[in-house]
């Protein structure tokens, strides 16, 4: 098993299961979807985050970030993303290679809010490819809380108000399929021609569309000789089904050998400049700007799969707005003015799991 | 690159002279300077190893470049042949960044 980085995607290689066994992962950019209490459909993507290895900056990073290994990259204050799993197809086969995928910010769940533990638990993973997306904390059945970046230490972050330590960060495990389920699932076949596959629709749009908007002062700059740690806190609510396993914990596997995790620190997009030398990407669109040019939204739904309810521990979890509120905090969450989506494109699940990638 | 043409690049790097090679190897300028010239194969591994210590080169590129295998290579592959073999036909004639990715895993820590 391996796990690289190749053109900042994660790349998880399980040789040792299956020769196919393989899985990307990458971190987009988007809008934040305005906190008001609406729930809003998906937005799109502006493009990867650029990543890093943490070993490559060692001087110039917190020993803890040493000690935790893995990868980082650079985010603004109050910007968002969300996660991109793409299991690649196996040759001869027609469907992608499953993996069962745990997410979480400072070491609590993403899907159940509850403390990070080894192995799979209930529900405390999502499974790719029928998961191709994961926006935000599972907070209902349907519904999740965007990822929204905040500074650790002012216990805006869902880990800190789960009485967490304030680590910060992403973390994720993945677990392939065994080999002989995968093959008894799916056998080996000639590959059908390309014209008779099934195309995803596209939610990335790629950095071209993610004009700076932001205004300058709203962006908190961190202290120079600082990183500028960020964990994750609970933005606005999105429609977003993260679903159930749909193969059952057996298919997974789950021995030391078989998985294989990584560390994804969040430093403070001008703290990132300070280490690597490069400058971080613009700021991203806001939602009412992207509004105004009528850009798509999506939305992804399937009628067969099961979702998961939402995760109990996030009943307590306020989002950054009422918690910065709460504790008297300004400027934390600019530019969140309601906006009203036109443009929706639905993307039906079954695109894609019949699909190629 | 030859193994003669590498060893002459790396003392030119180094700004040393043959002679000092030489001494510090164990042998003669005259030979040392028919090894960068081609006129001899490489030599013993003895030889290689002294040479990759005074020119400050990883022993293991060096015997690779020599053209044999050290050791600890060996042991590694030994215990999967079959593997090994299949991946090194598979990365035949990739470029330098491909084989960085391929050699540059994500470390994980303790969290």
């Amino acid at each position: 098993m391996a796990l690289t980085l190749d053109s900042n995607q994660l790349v998880f290689s399980f040789p040792n299961i299956h020769e196919g066994a393989k899985l990307s992962i990458e971190f987009q950019r988007t809008l934040r979807i305005p906190d008001d209490g609406k729930t809003y459909p998906l937005p799109p993507g502006f493009g990867r985050f650029p990543v890093k290895h943490t070993d490559d900056y060692l001087d110039k990073l917190p020993t803890h970030w040493k000690e935790h290994g893995g990868v980082f990259l650079p985010i603004y204050q109050a910007e968002a993303l969300w996660i991109s799993f793409r299991a690649h197809t196996p040759t001869r086969h027609a469907h992608a290679y499953p993996f069962a995928v745990k997410i979480g910010t400072g070491k609590k769940s993403a899907l159940t809010g509850k403390e990070w533990e080894k192995g799979l638990h209930k529900k405390d993973y999502c499974v790719v490819p029928e998961q191709p997306w994961l926006d935000g904390y599972v907070i209902e059945e349907g519904v999740i809380a965007q990822f929204v970046a905040v500074p650790l230490g002012q216990g805006l972050t869902v880990e800190e108000q789960l009485g967490g330590d304030g680590i910060g960060g992403i973390q994720i495990e993945v677990f392939p399929m065994k080999a002989e389920c995968f093959e008894r699932r799916w056998p080996k076949l000639p590959p059908p021609p390309p014209d008779q596959r099934l195309g995803i629709r596209c939610r990335s749009l790629g950095p071209a569309a993610a004009a700076s908007n932001y205004s300058a002062d709203s962006i908190r700059l961190c202290d120079e000789d600082s990183v500028g740690e960020m964990g994750l806190g609970a933005g606005g609510r999105m429609k977003q089904q993260v679903f159930e396993d749909p193969y059952g914990k057996d298919e997974w596997a789950r021995n030391i050998d078989s998985t294989r995790r990584c560390f994804v620190h969040l430093a403070n997009s001008m703290a990132w400049e300070n280490i690597t030398g490069e400058k971080p990407p613009e700021t991203p669109v806001t939602a009412a700007a992207y509004e105004r040019y009528n850009y798509p939204w999506y939305d992804y739904y399937s009628d067969d799969l099961q979702a998961m309810k939402g995760g109990k521990k996030f009943a307590g979890v306020k989002t950054v707005k009422d918690k910065a509120a709460e504790k008297g905090l300004k400027g934390v969450l600019p530019e969140n003015q309601s906006v009203q989506p036109k443009n929706i494109l639905v993307v039906p699940a079954k695109a894609i799991r019949n699909g190629s990638w | 690159m030859t193994f003669g043409e590498y060893i002459r690049k790396l003392r030119k790097e180094q700004g040393k002279s043959l002679r000092q090679v030489a001494k510090q190897v164990g042998t003669t300028h005259a030979y040392i300077a028919q090894l960068e010239s081609g006129k001899f194969p490489p030599p013993t591994d003895p030889v290689v190893l002294a040479l990759a210590e005074e020119l400050g080169e990883d022993p293991d590129i060096l015997m690779v470049i020599a053209g044999r295998l050290p050791d600890g290579l060996v042991a590694i592959i030994q215990e999967h042949p079959l593997e090994f073999k299949q991946i090194l036909q598979r990365l035949k004639g990739s470029s330098k960044e491909k084989l960085d990715r391929v050699a540059r895993e994500i470390r994980d820590g303790k969290w």
